[in-house]
């Protein structure tokens, strides 16, 4: 394997060797894999334990590692060494941090001193710590996953920072080495307030990194502006390069002023050009100056005319209200009551509306979920009266770490995205931290963010610029008004990119007629039953042809059986329910097509496909409701024209391919056989389907799935509407029980 | 006549093999020009064009010809029966099981 480093390989060797696989250190053995990792540099601290005779091992490199490490080897080099065993933890890790080790010998040998001389210049501690001998600190920073070079793209501007803030305050006692890998992140924020206090003058133990009352008592007194120079516009400078802003580091120059001024308007501080509190505040930590008063807030409680009263008085224009709230019992007032956004619009506020579930870890995110809470949304946004066009915005209330963003909450949006965008003419915004609004948003799937700044020590906060396209910066609770106004809000500040909604549509009614998922506890194993006796019964058992006939279902034999079709039915049922409720048809009106197609494969279905891959054929009817890209097509426009979905018109001739692939994915697949019985509906015509269309006119819209009768093959395109009217009728009864009708 | 009817057994074998190809060719026809003609009703699912099946139909046969050739050709030099009677009765007994099943 290219990715195996023999020097690692034989320093995780001398581990198990040394140390009976790892009993000797309470761990099992470490896996000899030649790569470096966190079971190795836990097992090489826990060898440094165990050689300076602690005998409680952690993990964990802690203080009292620490503390034993500078009374007994205050400075390890080829004279203080105590032992050869000492000697090859510490070429063991340099080799695991990417360093020569000079072998593993336990001998500090020159090529060690090189290396420890090189190492501490890339930590910036060149001046510190003179010299080829390791400090304890050191020691520390040498048995964690830092880097100090830049790794990933890390900016070299942002490294020099870090070795600077290692160079100038490693000597203090609560100062560790932070990485020097050109990324700002949670160590590297809590090493500036540290510099800061420490600056300010405060003692070990009493400066801790927090950025609390002595902190920003000292910030107030310590403006920078043009012209300053000295370690205050330094830190200045850090600070605004880590928020990446386009300075250099070092002096209060004009283009630091610049920058300074762009910054200001950026995060909607008063653009004074000069490092005054504010500006320091919101350089430094996620929430900024908690006291600035904002133009938007968000609240659970219900706006009623005092409220409305209160929060006009206090400068409020925009109010952030929950379309919808999962607990009957929790928060009643969560969200928004009747009559409340007429209240909003009476008393000139304006409202933007926020969906949440229960999106408070990562389990709550996937792409199927994202795109049932986009259609309960679109649901709820349009029985409270909101426009088209009105921003919603979905709540990742977590602190999703950066690989949770990767494999939950993008998938997650990308299900949000392309269902509002397809079935509303709403747009998708996104509430939660920094990182994961400016992730989502980078991958398009938001307009705007509404970020949850407030909570500064979130992971995906700490170290995260503003996202570019914020729309509310939630900073802090509070409380205004007073008697029957009197309100708990979040007060949040505005930057304008969304200015919510002041004119509402009536509220529609709650539809309860429409379709739900199947109750699959109850219904799943007897509506397959169900199914099966059904297809049995016209012809088409559980797999192939019905006994010793020439039957054209044979040719399905192995293919999919009926068990199969239906589990892929039942996979998608979020799909079904989905598209039939934002459609306002039954579900089992597009089920049924599906099911039978998915049934009726057979061996040469995959072997056209592979035709029009290849290019030797333009289309062919494909995926689970076997469509050709044209009747896609012709079905998309016909919806995109109608109103009922958003899109681009497709074009024939030049989208034909692309829809083609896009058809292989049940989730583009499926809701285009919902548009295509749409379209076969005014082909037909009869008008859209809905909850109330009969029966007859289903069996016509359904025979129509298989061709026009009026061309050629009426019989066949009748025996099609026929077997498939049954097969809704099975589908519909156990959809008709989970809806509790 | 005894060797006659040896080798009317082994066709009468080869006959399920043939299930295969002859359905394949039953398929592609019923659904194909004899759908046209109205002789017979199509397949509603059947809406991407015969060429695969006749191709299908093709292979298989051509495959199963090959085999039920040179078997019959080997036994043929073993049984001394001439071959207007040989081939017409090989012939028929490999098509007897398809015709069962095409008569239920």
């Amino acid at each position: 394997m290219a990715d195996v480093d023999e020097m690692v390989l034989r320093a995780q060797r001398f581990i198990n060797s040394t140390y009976s696989n790892g009993a000797t250190l309470g761990i099992s053995k470490l896996e000899e894999n030649g790569r470096t990792g966190w079971p190795t540099m836990y097992a090489l601290t826990r060898a440094l334990q165990y050689e300076m005779g602690l005998t409680a091992l952690s993990d964990n490199f802690g203080p009292t590692t620490l503390a034993t490490l500078q009374s007994q080897y205050p400075s390890l080099n080829a004279s203080t060494v105590p032992s050869w065993i000492f000697g090859c933890i510490l070429q063991s890790a340099l080799y695991c941090k990417g360093y020569d080790g000079g072998g593993i010998d336990g001998i500090y040998n020159a090529r060690v001193q090189e290396s420890v001389i090189r190492l501490k210049q890339d930590m910036g501690l060149a001046y510190a710590y003179p010299g080829g001998s390791l400090e304890p600190k050191v020691v520390k920073a040498l048995l964690n996953m830092d880097a100090y070079v830049t790794v990933n793209n890390g900016s070299s501007q942002i490294r020099s920072v870090q070795q600077w803030l290692n160079g100038r305050y490693v000597n203090r006692r609560d100062y560790f080495v932070i990485p020097c890998d050109g990324h700002h992140s949670r160590d590297v924020a809590k090493s500036m307030l540290l510099a800061i206090q420490y600056e300010l003058g405060m003692a070990d133990g009493t400066a801790n990194g927090v950025f609390g009352p002595g902190t920003q008592a000292g910030l107030r007194s310590h403006p920078v502006s043009l012209g300053a120079a000295g370690t205050w516009a330094e830190i200045f400078t850090a600070a605004m390069l880590l928020n990446k802003r386009p300075v250099s580091f070092g002096a209060f120059t004009s283009e630091v002023q610049a920058a300074v001024r762009e910054f200001q308007s950026f995060v909607k501080l008063p653009v004074t050009g000069t490092g005054d509190f504010q500006t320091w505040a919101s350089l430094l930590v996620s929430h900024g100056d908690q006291s600035r008063k904002g133009e938007a807030c968000d609240g659970v409680t219900k706006i009623t005319p005092d409220r409305a009263v209160a929060l006009k008085a206090a400068g409020y224009k925009y109010i952030g209200r929950y379309l919808y709230n999962p607990s009957s019992t929790d928060l009643p007032e969560k969200a928004i009551q009747p009559g409340e956004l007429a209240t909003i619009k009476q008393y000139g506020l304006r409202c933007f509306p926020i969906y949440q579930t229960w999106g408070r870890d990562a389990t709550n995110f996937s792409y199927a979920s994202g795109c049932v809470d986009a259609s309960n949304a679109i649901e709820w946004a349009r029985i409270h009266g909101f426009k088209a066009a009105s921003t919603i915005y979905f709540a990742v209330d977590y602190d999703a770490m950066d690989a949770e963003v990767t494999s939950y909450i993008l998938p997650y949006f990308r299900g949000v995205h392309g269902t509002v965008s397809e079935l509303s003419g709403y747009r998708v915004g996104i509430y939660g931290p920094r990182n994961v609004c400016q992730r989502v948003s980078d991958a398009g799937y938001a307009v705007t963010s509404f970020v949850s700044d407030m909570s500064s020590g979130f992971s995906g906060n700490l170290g995260y610029p503003l996202p570019t396209n914020w729309a509310y910066d939630q900073i802090v609770t509070t409380t205004i008004g007073s008697g029957s106004g009197r309100i708990e809000i979040d007060n949040n500040i505005a930057s304008g990119r969304d200015i919510g909604q002041g004119d509402f549509d009536p509220p529609r009614p709650n539809t309860d007629d429409l379709d739900v998922d199947l109750d699959k506890g109850r219904y799943q194993e007897a509506l397959l039953r169900d199914v099966q006796t059904y297809l049995t019964s016209i012809g088409v058992p559980e797999t192939g042809g019905e006994g010793w006939t020439l039957d054209g279902d044979w040719v399905t034999w192995n293919v999919i059986s009926t068990t199969n079709a239906f589990e892929r039915i039942m996979e998608g049922d979020w799909l079904f329910t989905n598209l039939a409720r934002a459609l306002k048809l039954r579900k089992a009106l597009i089920q049924a097509p599906v099911l039978w197609e998915l049934r009726k494969l057979n061996p040469t279905d995959p072997i056209i496909d592979d035709l029009v891959r290849s290019g030797l054929r333009d289309d062919s009817s494909t995926g689970y409701g076997q469509i050709f890209a044209w009747v896609a097509i012709e079905a998309r426009n016909y919806c995109i024209e109608q109103g009922i979905i958003n899109g681009t018109p497709l074009n024939l001739s030049t989208d034909r391919r692309a829809v083609w692939d896009r058809l292989q994915d049940p989730h583009y697949n499926i809701p285009t056989a919902a548009y295509v019985t749409i379209y076969n509906a005014h082909q037909v015509g009869l008008a859209r389907p809905s909850l109330t269309t009969s029966m007859t006119d289903i069996q016509l819209i359904l025979e129509r799935y298989n061709g026009d009768k009026t061309v050629s093959n009426k019989d066949k395109i009748e025996q099609y509407g026929r077997e498939l009217t049954g097969l809704y009728n099975v589908l519909e009864n156990y959809n008709r029980l989970s809806r509790g009708a | 006549m005894r060797r006659l009817l040896v080798a009317v057994s082994v066709n009468l074998l080869l006959g399920v093999l043939a299930v295969v190809p002859l359905f394949l060719i039953w398929y592609a026809l019923s659904n194909g020009p004899l759908a046209t003609l109205g002789w017979t009703r199509p397949e509603p699912t059947e809406n991407d064009g015969m060429l695969i099946w006749w191709l299908l139909a093709a292979v298989t046969f051509g495959g199963f010809a090959s085999i039920w050739g040179l078997v019959n050709l080997w036994i043929r030099g073993r049984v001394a029966v001439s071959g207007s009677r040989y081939w017409p009765a090989c012939v028929a007994a490999s098509l007897v099981p398809f015709c069962l099943i095409l008569l239920r």
